[in-house]
C-alpha cells in the first residue's frame, strides 16, 4: 500500500512545489495592502500606489493559476493511484484462498472497490493535497508575521494550539466513519444480492420480507450517518469560532500596540487580514479534515484487506503435466471447521484413464475436482502428480493444464478450448451435461473419450454417461469404491437421449 | 388468493414535511450571517477609535462585542448545519427505500447493477446536496444579501464593483455547471458498467480461479475501471477550474476596492477603518461565491441522481402477482407433463409464469446468503417448522425422523453441493402451495436414482391440484413419466 504512494514521489514533490508557489503568491497580498495603507494613505506618497495595486492583483492571478495546475496534477495522480489500488484489490481477491474470500458476500467486496476507493480518492484530492496546501499556507503566515513584526506571533501561535485542542473529536469521528462504512458494507452486500435473486423473490413472494429488511438496513445506515454528521457539523463550528477568536485577539493585541505607538495602522490591518487568512485554511482544513478522516478510515480498511490477504508467495515452478498418475494420499478435507467431507481418502488416476464418478449429492464429488484444481487445499494428506505434491507447482500453471467444465458455473462455451485439448493433461467434467442438449452432450462425450492420451474425470448421474466409461467409481460419505463390474463395455453409439 | 396491497411508494417524493425544518435552518443561517457581518463594523469602529480620546475604552467594548458576536454566529451555524444534516439523512433513507421497493415490485427485468448504483451514487448525491449544498446556500445567501447592505454603509461606491464581480462569477458558475452535468452523467453510467462487470466477476470467483482466468478477468475489470476513472477524471478536471476563476474575479474586485478606497480617503469621504473593513467584506463576498459554486456542483450531481432515481418506476401496486387462470387453456387440466428441453422456451415460460403466478424452477436457483431456514422464512406465507421439515423430506434433503434436521436448516445454502442446492430449491417449491403452475427444468439432475424417484413421486402427488411441467433430456425421467401414465391408465 505504501509502495503505491511512494512510487509517485516525484509527482508528490511537484505538487508540493506548486503548493508553495501559490501559497507564497497569495500571502503577498496583505503585504501589498499594508504598503498601500502606510505609504499612500497615511504617508501621503501616492507615487508607488499603482505599482502595489498591480502587484496585489497579479499575486492573486499567479496564485490561482498555479493552484489550478496543482489541483489538476493531484486529480490525475489520485485517479491513477485508485486504478492501481483497484487492480491490486482484484489480485488480492483472486489470490486469497477461496475459504477466505467466500466469507463475505460479493456486495461487500464491491464496497471496497467502489465506495472505499472513492473515499480513498478523497484522501488524496481533498486530504493530502488540500491539507498540504493549507499547511504550507499557515506556515507561510507564521513566517511573514515573524519577519514583519514578531510581537504579533503569540496571537498566531494560538492557532495550532487551539487546533490541537480539538483532536479529541478526531477519535470519535474516525469511529463514526468506520461504523458508517461497515453499515454500508452490510447494505451493499444486500443490494448486490437482490438483482441476482430477483426471479426467486418474485416467484416465492419474498418482496415484503425483503422490503422490511431493506428498511431495517437503511435505518441502521442512516443512524450511523447521522452520528457521523453530528460530529462533522460540530467540528467546523468549533474551528470557525477558533478562527474568530484569533482575529479578535489580533485586534485586541494589535490595537493595544497601536495605541502605545508600537505598531502602524497598516501593519494592524495586514495582521487582521492575515488572521482572517489563518481562519480560511483552518476552516478549509476542518472541512477537508472530515473527509480526510473518513477517507483514512476507508484506506485503513482497504490496506488491511490488501496487506493481510497477500497470501504467501506461491511456488514459481510451472506444472508440465503428468506422465503416470495422480494420487490422493490420505486426504482429509472439510469446507467448514468440524465438518469432514473426506477422511483419509485414497484414490489414484492413471494417465489416459477415463473415470466416471457417481454418488449421492453432498458426497464430495465436486470437491474432488476442486481439490485437484487446488481451489482448496486438503486439511490433511496431499495430492500427488507423478509422486510430486501438487503444492509444489504454481497453482495457476496447474489449472492451465486442466480443463474444468461445469454444469453449474461458468459459461457453457468450452468447445473452442476442447478443440486444442492436447494443451490439457486432464479434463474435469462436473455434470457438464446439465446445461447441454442431447447432441452436444454426445459430442462432448465423443470428444473426451476418443483420445487415448487424455485423462478424463466426469461426474454424472446419468446412466448413459456412466455406462460409456470403462471405470466408474462410487463416492459415498467420503468413501470411494470402484464399481464392481467385470468387463464394462465401452458403450459407444449411444441412442439419442430422448 | 388476494393480491397483497401495500402502500405504493409514491413517484413524487413528498418534500412538504421538510419545509418547516428547512425554514428553521435558514432562519438560523440568517442569524449567523447577520452576526458575522457585524464583525467588520466592529473592526472599523476599533480602528477609527485610535484617534479618539477614550480610545482604550472603545477598544475594549469593540473586542467584547467581537467575541460575543462571533460566538453567537458559530452557535447559530451549528444549529443550521445539524438541521440540514438531519433532513438530508432522512431524505436519503426515503429515496433508497423507494429504489429497493421499486426493484422488488417492478415486473421488469432485473436491474443488474442499477440498484447498487442508485443507492450508492444517486441517493447519496441528493443527500450531499441536501446536507452540504443547502447548508452552504442558506448561509451564503444571507451573507450575500446582508453583505451588500453592510458594504453600502461604508460607501455606496463599493457596491457596483461588488455587483459586477458577483455577476461575473455567477455567469462563470452558470456556464460551468451547465456543461458539467454531461460529465457527471457519463461518469455515472461508466460507474454502473464497472459495477456490473465487477459484480459478475466477484460472484464467479471460483470458476475464474479454476480456469486460471484471473488475469484475463483482471484485465477486463481494469479496463472497465479505467473507463470509469477516466470519466471521473474528466469531470473533476473540468470542475476544479471554476474556483480559481471565481477567486480571480474577486481579486479584480479587490483592485477596484483599492482604487475606490484610496480615492475616497483622499477626498475625505472614507475613513481608514472603512478602507480596512471593505477588505474584510470582500472576503465575505468571495467565500459565498465559492459556496454557491460548490453547492451548484452538488446540485448538478444531485440532479443526475434525482433523474436516475426517477427511473425507478412504481409498479402498479400489487406486490405479488394475482392468481392466473389463462394458462389452463394450454394445459386444460391439472397434471404431470414431461417434455424434452428442445421445446423449452425460457423467455416464454418466464412470461407465462410472471403473468399467471406460476413458478419456473430453473437450473440455477438463487438462495440468499443466510441460513437455509431464513431463506424459507422470507416467503410471505411464513411456513411453519413442520411444513418446512415435511418439504425437506419430500425433496430428499432429510430422512423421515432424521436426527438433527436442524443442522441443515442452520447451514448457508452457499455451502451446499449442487445436488443439495437443487433439493433445497425443490423444498422451497413444495412450500409454495398457492401457486398452481410449476415449471421445472431438470428437477432431478444431480440426484441419484433413489432420490430422483422420491422427488418425481412427490411432484406427481402435487400435480393432482396443479399443472406440473418438467423439461428434461434425462431419459429416465421420461421413462418414469411414461410409467406413471401407464399406471394411471391401468388404474
Amino acid at each position: 500500500m505504501r509502495n503505491l504512494i511512494w512510487k509517485h514521489k516525484f509527482a508528490f514533490a511537484a505538487v508540493t512545489a506548486a503548493v508553495a508557489v501559490s501559497a507564497l503568491a497569495e500571502l503577498a497580498q496583505p503585504f501589498w495592502l499594508k504598503q498601500i495603507i502606510d505609504r499612500s494613505l497615511i504617508g501621503g506618497d501616492f507615487s508607488a500606489l499603482p505599482f502595489f495595486a498591480a502587484l496585489f492583483f497579479l499575486s492573486a492571478l499567479l496564485a490561482q493559476t498555479v493552484h489550478f495546475f496543482e489541483m489538476a496534477l493531484v486529480e490525475r495522480l489520485s485517479t491513477k493511484i485508485c486504478g492501481e489500488i483497484r487492480e491490486n484489490l482484484w489480485k488480492c481477491l483472486a489470490s486469497a484462498p477461496l475459504k477466505e474470500s467466500s466469507k463475505r458476500p460479493s456486495g461487500a467486496w464491491m464496497s471496497y472497490f467502489t465506495e472505499d476507493i472513492a473515499a480513498v480518492q478523497d484522501y488524496f484530492v481533498e486530504g493530502i493535497a488540500s491539507l498540504a496546501n493549507q499547511g504550507v499556507y499557515l506556515l507561510g503566515i507564521f513566517v511573514c508575521v515573524l519577519i514583519l513584526d514578531w510581537r504579533m506571533l503569540p496571537v498566531f501561535l494560538m492557532a495550532p494550539l487551539l487546533f490541537l485542542a480539538t483532536l479529541p473529536l478526531k477519535r470519535a469521528y474516525l469511529k463514526s466513519c468506520r461504523e458508517a462504512l461497515e453499515s454500508q458494507e452490510r447494505l451493499n452486500g444486500f443490494l448486490d444480492e437482490i438483482p441476482k435473486g430477483l426471479r426467486e423473490i418474485r416467484q416465492f413472494r419474498m418482496a415484503p420480507a425483503l422490503e422490511d429488511e431493506a428498511s431495517e438496513k437503511m435505518a441502521a445506515h442512516k443512524k450511523a450517518l447521522l452520528k457521523q454528521s453530528r460530529i462533522a457539523v460540530l467540528f467546523p463550528a468549533v474551528m470557525e469560532s477558533l478562527g474568530w477568536m484569533i482575529t479578535g485577539t489580533a485586534l485586541a493585541f494589535g490595537g493595544y500596540q497601536v495605541l502605545r505607538g508600537n505598531l502602524s495602522v497598516g501593519t494592524l490591518v495586514m495582521f487582521l487580514e492575515y488572521s482572517r487568512r489563518v481562519f480560511a485554511p483552518l476552516y478549509e482544513m476542518a472541512g477537508r479534515w472530515n473527509r480526510f478522516q473518513s477517507s483514512a478510515a476507508a484506506l485503513g480498511r482497504i490496506s488491511k484487506s490488501v496487506d493481510s490477504r497477500q497470501s504467501a508467495p506461491g511456488s514459481e515452478s510451472q506444472f508440465p503435466g503428468f506422465d503416470e498418475a495422480i494420487r490422493f494420499d490420505n486426504v482429509s478435507f472439510g469446507y467448514t471447521q468440524g465438518s469432514r467431507i473426506y477422511n483419509r481418502l485414497n484414490f489414484t488416476v492413471r494417465k489416459g484413464e477415463k473415470i466416471a464418478v457417481r454418488g449421492p449429492s453432498g458426497a464430495g464429488k465436486s470437491t474432488l475436482i476442486r481439490l485437484l484444481l487446488r481451489l482448496y487445499e486438503p486439511d490433511e494428506g496431499a495430492v500427488f502428480t507423478d509422486g510430486i505434491e501438487t503444492k509444489f507447482w504454481d497453482a495457476k500453471s496447474l489449472r492451465r493444464k486442466m480443463l474444468w467444465i461445469s454444469g453449474d458455473t461458468g459459461d457453457a462455451d468450452f468447445e473452442a478450448e476442447l478443440k486444442e485439448k492436447s494443451r490439457f493433461s486432464l479434463i474435469l467434467l462436473d455434470e457438464a451435461e446439465k446445461r447441454l442438449d442431447a447432441f452436444r452432450t454426445e459430442a462432448l462425450l465423443d470428444s473426451v473419450l476418443s483420445d487415448p492420451e487424455m485423462t478424463v474425470i466426469w461426474i454424472s448421474h446419468r446412466e448413459q454417461i456412466l455406462n460409456s466409461f470403462p471405470r466408474v467409481i462410487h463416492l459415498n460419505q467420503g468413501v470411494l469404491v470402484d464399481d464392481v463390474k467385470g468387463v464394462r463395455p465401452l458403450a459407444r453409439g449411444l441412442t439419442p437421449f430422448i | 388468493m388476494k393480491p397483497v396491497s401495500m402502500k405504493s411508494p409514491s413517484q413524487k417524493l413528498p418534500l412538504g414535511p421538510y419545509i418547516p425544518g428547512w425554514a428553521a435552518a435558514s432562519f438560523f443561517a440568517a442569524l449567523s450571517s447577520a452576526a458575522i457581518l457585524f464583525l467588520p463594523k466592529v473592526v472599523q469602529t476599533a480602528i477609527d477609535s485610535f484617534r479618539a480620546a477614550d480610545a482604550a475604552n472603545l477598544l475594549v467594548y469593540a473586542i467584547l462585542m467581537f467575541f460575543g458576536l462571533s460566538a453567537a454566529a458559530v452557535l447559530f451555524k451549528f444549529f443550521a448545519g445539524l438541521t440540514f444534516a438531519f433532513i438530508a439523512k432522512d431524505l436519503w433513507e426515503k429515496l433508497s427505500v423507494k429504489c429497493v421497493q421499486s426493484a422488488l415490485r417492478s415486473p421488469d427485468a432485473s436491474p443488474g447493477a442499477g440498484l447498487f448504483t442508485s443507492v450508492n451514487q444517486d441517493t447519496r448525491a441528493v443527500m450531499q446536496f441536501a446536507e452540504n449544498g443547502l447548508a452552504r446556500v442558506a448561509s451564503s445567501f444571507w451573507l450575500y444579501i446582508l453583505g451588500f447592505v453592510f458594504l453600502g454603509t461604508l460607501s455606496w461606491k463599493y457596491i457596483p464593483a461588488a455587483l459586477a464581480a458577483s455577476f461575473a462569477s455567477f455567469c462563470a458558475a452558470f456556464f460551468w455547471h451547465n456543461r458539467i452535468e454531461k460529465y457527471y452523467e457519463r461518469e455515472r453510467s461508466q460507474y454502473e458498467t464497472f459495477v456490473q462487470a465487477l459484480s459478475i466477476s466477484v460472484g464467479n470467483l471460483e470458476w475464474i480461479k479454476g480456469r486460471a482466468r484471473e488475469d484475463t478477468e483482471g484485465k477486463k475489470i481494469a479496463a472497465q475501471s479505467r473507463g470509469h476513472l477516466s470519466a471521473a477524471l474528466q469531470a473533476s478536471l473540468f470542475s476544479i477550474g471554476l474556483t480559481p476563476l471565481i477567486l480571480m474575479i474577486w481579486a479584480a474586485a479587490g483592485l477596484a476596492f483599492i482604487i475606490i478606497g484610496v480615492l475616497g480617503y483622499k477626498n475625505n469621504v472614507l475613513t481608514l477603518g472603512e478602507f480596512a473593513a471593505s477588505f474584510l467584506y470582500l472576503a465575505f463576498f468571495s467565500l459565498p461565491a465559492l459556496d454557491f459554486s460548490y453547492a451548484g456542483d452538488l446540485f448538478r450531481r444531485a440532479r443526475v441522481g434525482w433523474r436516475n432515481i426517477g427511473t425507478w418506476k412504481d409498479s402498479p401496486g400489487a406486490l405479488v402477482p394475482e392468481e392466473g387462470n389463462g394458462f389452463e387453456r394450454k394445459f386444460s387440466e391439472n397434471g404431470f407433463f414431461v417434455f424434452g428441453k428442445e421445446v423449452m422456451d425460457r423467455e416464454e415460460i418466464r412470461k407465462i409464469c410472471s403473468e399467471r403466478d406460476g413458478i419456473f424452477l430453473e437450473h440455477t436457483a438463487h438462495f440468499f446468503r443466510r441460513p437455509l431456514i431464513e431463506n424459507f422464512l422470507l416467503m410471505t406465507q411464513f411456513p411453519s417448522l413442520e411444513e418446512i421439515l415435511e418439504a425437506l423430506e419430500r425433496a430428499g434433503l432429510i430422512e423421515r425422523d432424521a436426527e438433527l434436521p436442524g443442522a441443515w436448516l442452520d447451514r448457508d445454502p452457499d455451502t451446499f453441493s449442487s445436488g443439495e442446492r437443487k433439493r433445497a430449491a425443490l423444498a422451497r417449491l413444495f412450500l409454495m402451495q398457492a401457486s398452481k403452475i410449476w415449471m421445472l427444468e431438470d428437477p432431478v439432475a444431480g440426484l441419484n436414482r433413489e432420490l430422483s424417484d422420491r422427488v418425481l413421486e412427490s411432484l406427481r402427488r402435487f400435480s393432482e391440484n396443479r399443472v406440473v411441467v418438467i423439461f428434461t433430456d434425462d431419459p429416465r425421467v421420461h421413462q418414469t413419466a411414461e410409467s406413471y401414465a401407464k399406471s394411471d391408465l391401468e388404474a
